[in-house]
């Protein structure tokens, strides 16, 4: 599959660096005033594919999350021990469905055809794109758009913490939050890379030779040393995203994008 | 050409209307509602109507066998997931693929590490470990020893829908054998906190499809279904219970949480389903609506229905009796709709009242014998988010 465009940003939380967030001139103004400042970012990383791809609705829309739109539901939890037994604001309770973002991004477009959102830990991404794939056997001219993004909030720098920290994860690999999203298929536009192969699963039908990962997740193994693009994405469920979009960015010839979420592995090939 | 037959091997179920699928099929065929007040979980919502499993968490929690105790969603999942795999003939230990649906997830176990944070320790946070949604599905594949790809779906309430849909793409690209799909959302305080906020709950049982409809009842529960490809299911020697002909999910792009005025979404989902199953709208012997009892969500549906269909087919919402189960609803629903084929039954709309002003089609109140060769089942959630599935008695 031909990767048209690809955008990204990242947020590192504690580094005192504003993001670069490319495409967020192309939020429709009354929409971004009422979504909060991560949604923001995702959506604006999107729009900034899709103009690249020159793409004005996609036929499809793959989005992966690991938390979904967590400071909301952080916000909706907290809300009700504050205030049980009262009627409370639906806002925060509304944007913690994990399809937020995909839905958003629906909105904005008027894009109606298939739109779906996967969550499973660090290989969310590696299930839509998985899903974008399949789409693009289906119905080979059609554009889609695919990505993934997560919050950052200072509870998981706490579980980061808990889990084992820099000692397990890697001296400079520090929680973050961030944003991918490609533009996939149809018959013309720019090009800058392909999809060979993208695999989820356990890890005896996954795992091939990892040694051109530029993104080998945290869980993969202890080894995260061996991540040369963990310093750079930062660590959370849609840094796999982030990686791929850095890698073709980077125009490495052949990459690959590895994670492990529980006993799942996936698996990202890529060619130039 | 028709799109490779996606064959239904195998269902399970736990709802409102009890354990298991001799329960879900007794219920139907009687008309009984699952709904009522809480009576087995700690909530604090005495004036509320639930569509609630009747059993505790240690009842769940022996009935799936586990020691220790996962969130609800997983005792539901794992419940209803073991019958279909056992229905299907399929071992512990199989390589088949689970793609499950939740919205919640281990939110209970949240909100308990929530009440904890509040008091002033953020000791217990293990407890939230299993917030992100994805990790029901990581334990269901872990208690049931599958060895495949796991995958959760997670699309508000047209969820499990998307699950099966999914489901049938990954068998059709030869990239599954066998497909465990299906869902499980428990009753939690946030989801009921978050509907009541939106005014989205009657305070009386749920009325779908009726003038004076209130809104919705929550519910709770898991179905799963075994999915394999017709000649797959044939070389290992099992008659297909029906069969997964069309799926489509289409998005309304309208309104976060509302649906457009004539539906558009969810008439595009039921148009393109039945275009992949190879079916005309007049084949459609059965309509299993989504049918929540919210104002938006009935009369817009019906108004789609209405413009898809010369004759309206029978129709009910099944939410009714087991209230709405969020992500669990489509596969529980795909469920009723093979029993409904192999046992020759239309299900009730209960409660129903007075037709929506201005319809020209009503749904079935009483549950009765027919024959039903083909039904179209929706789902419909937040994010303009609409499906449909259309199941069929032969491919």
């Amino acid at each position: 599959m031909i990767v048209r465009a690809a955008a990204h940003c990242t947020l590192r939380p504690g580094s005192g660096q504003e993001a670069v967030v490319p495409g967020m001139d192309l939020l429709p103004k009354p929409m971004a005033r009422r979504m909060i400042a991560p949604v923001r970012r995702a959506m604006a990383c999107a729009l900034a594919a899709l103009a690249e791809a020159g793409v004005d609705r996609p036929d499809g829309i793959y989005y992966g999350t690991g938390l979904g739109c967590l400071a909301d539901t952080q916000e909706f939890l907290l809300e009700i021990e504050r205030n049980a037994g009262s009627l409370l604001a639906p806002t925060s309770f509304m944007r913690s469905t994990h399809n937020t973002v995909a839905g958003l991004l629906a909105l904005a477009l008027k894009a109606q055809g298939p739109n779906l959102t996967f969550s499973q830990g660090f290989v969310s991404f590696h299930a839509a794109l998985l899903a974008a794939v399949m789409h693009l056997e289906r119905r080979p001219d059609d554009r889609v758009l695919v990505g993934a993004s997560d919050e950052h909030l200072p509870l998981l720098d706490h579980l980061f913490a808990q889990l084992g920290g820099p000692a397990r994860f890697g001296p400079a690999v520090r929680p973050a939050e961030g944003a991918a999203f490609l533009v996939l298929g149809g018959a013309e536009g720019p090009v800058l890379g392909r999809v060979v192969d993208v695999r989820t699963g356990p890890a005896d039908r996954v795992v091939a030779d990892a040694g051109t990962a530029v993104w080998k997740g945290p869980l993969v193994e202890a080894a995260a040393q061996g991540t040369p693009y963990a310093d750079r994405t930062g660590l959370h469920h849609s840094a796999p995203a982030v990686a791929m979009a850095l890698a073709l960015a980077d125009a490495v010839p052949a990459v690959q994008v590895l994670d492990r979420e529980g006993d799942q592995h996936g698996l990202i090939h890529l060619a130039r | 050409m028709k799109p490779t037959p996606v064959a239904i091997t195998g269902i399970g179920a736990i709802s409102a209307l009890g354990t298991g699928i001799a329960a879900q099929l007794e219920g139907l065929r009687e008309g009984r509602s699952g709904i009522g007040r809480l009576a087995h979980l700690p909530l604090p919502f005495p004036e509320l109507w639930f569509g609630e499993v009747k059993a505790s968490n240690a009842d769940l929690a022996t009935l799936a066998g586990v020691e220790a105790e996962p969130s609800r969603t997983v005792l539901l999942g794992l419940i209803a997931a073991r019958e279909a795999l056992q229905d299907a003939g399929l071992g512990v230990g199989a390589d088949i693929d689970l793609l499950s649906a939740s919205t919640v997830g281990g939110m209970d176990r949240s909100e308990a590490f929530a009440t904890r944070w509040m008091a002033g320790g953020l000791d217990g946070i293990d407890r939230a470990m299993g917030h992100a949604v994805g990790h029901h599905a990581h334990l269901l594949a872990r208690h049931l020893g599958l060895r495949g790809r796991v995958t959760t779906l997670s699309t508000a309430c047209s969820s499990s829908a998307n699950a099966l849909m999914l489901g049938a793409w990954l068998l059709r690209s030869g990239r599954a054998e066998v497909v465990l799909a299906g869902g499980a959302d428990a009753l939690c305080r946030f989801t009921t906190e978050g509907f009541r906020a939106l005014s989205a709950m009657d305070p009386a049982p749920c009325r779908p499809f009726s003038a004076d409809r209130g809104g919705m009842n929550l519910g709770e529960g898991a179905a799963y279904l075994v999915l394999e490809r017709a000649d797959h299911a044939l070389a290992r020697g099992r008659t297909p219970l029906a069969f997964l002909a069309g799926a489509a999910n289409t998005n309304d792009a309208h309104h976060q949480t509302a649906t457009s005025p004539e539906g558009d979404g969810p008439f595009r989902a039921m148009q393109e389903a039945l275009a992949e199953a190879g079916r005309t709208p007049d084949q459609v012997d059965l309509i299993n609506a989504h049918g929540t009892g919210t104002d938006n969500n009935d009369s817009t549906e019906q108004l789609a229905m209405e413009r898809l269909f010369a004759t309206v087919p029978p129709f009910a919402s099944t939410k009714s009796a087991t209230g709405h189960t969020l992500a669990a609803a489509g596969a529980l629903e795909a469920v009723f709709s093979v029993l409904c084929i192999r046992h020759g039954l239309i299900p009730a709309n209960l409660r129903s009242g007075t037709p929506i002003e201005g319809m020209r089609s009503a749904p079935d109140r009483v549950p009765r014998r027919a024959t039903v060769r083909t039904v179209l089942s929706t789902s419909f959630g937040f994010g303009g988010n609409d499906s449909a599935l259309v199941l069929t008695a032969t491919p």
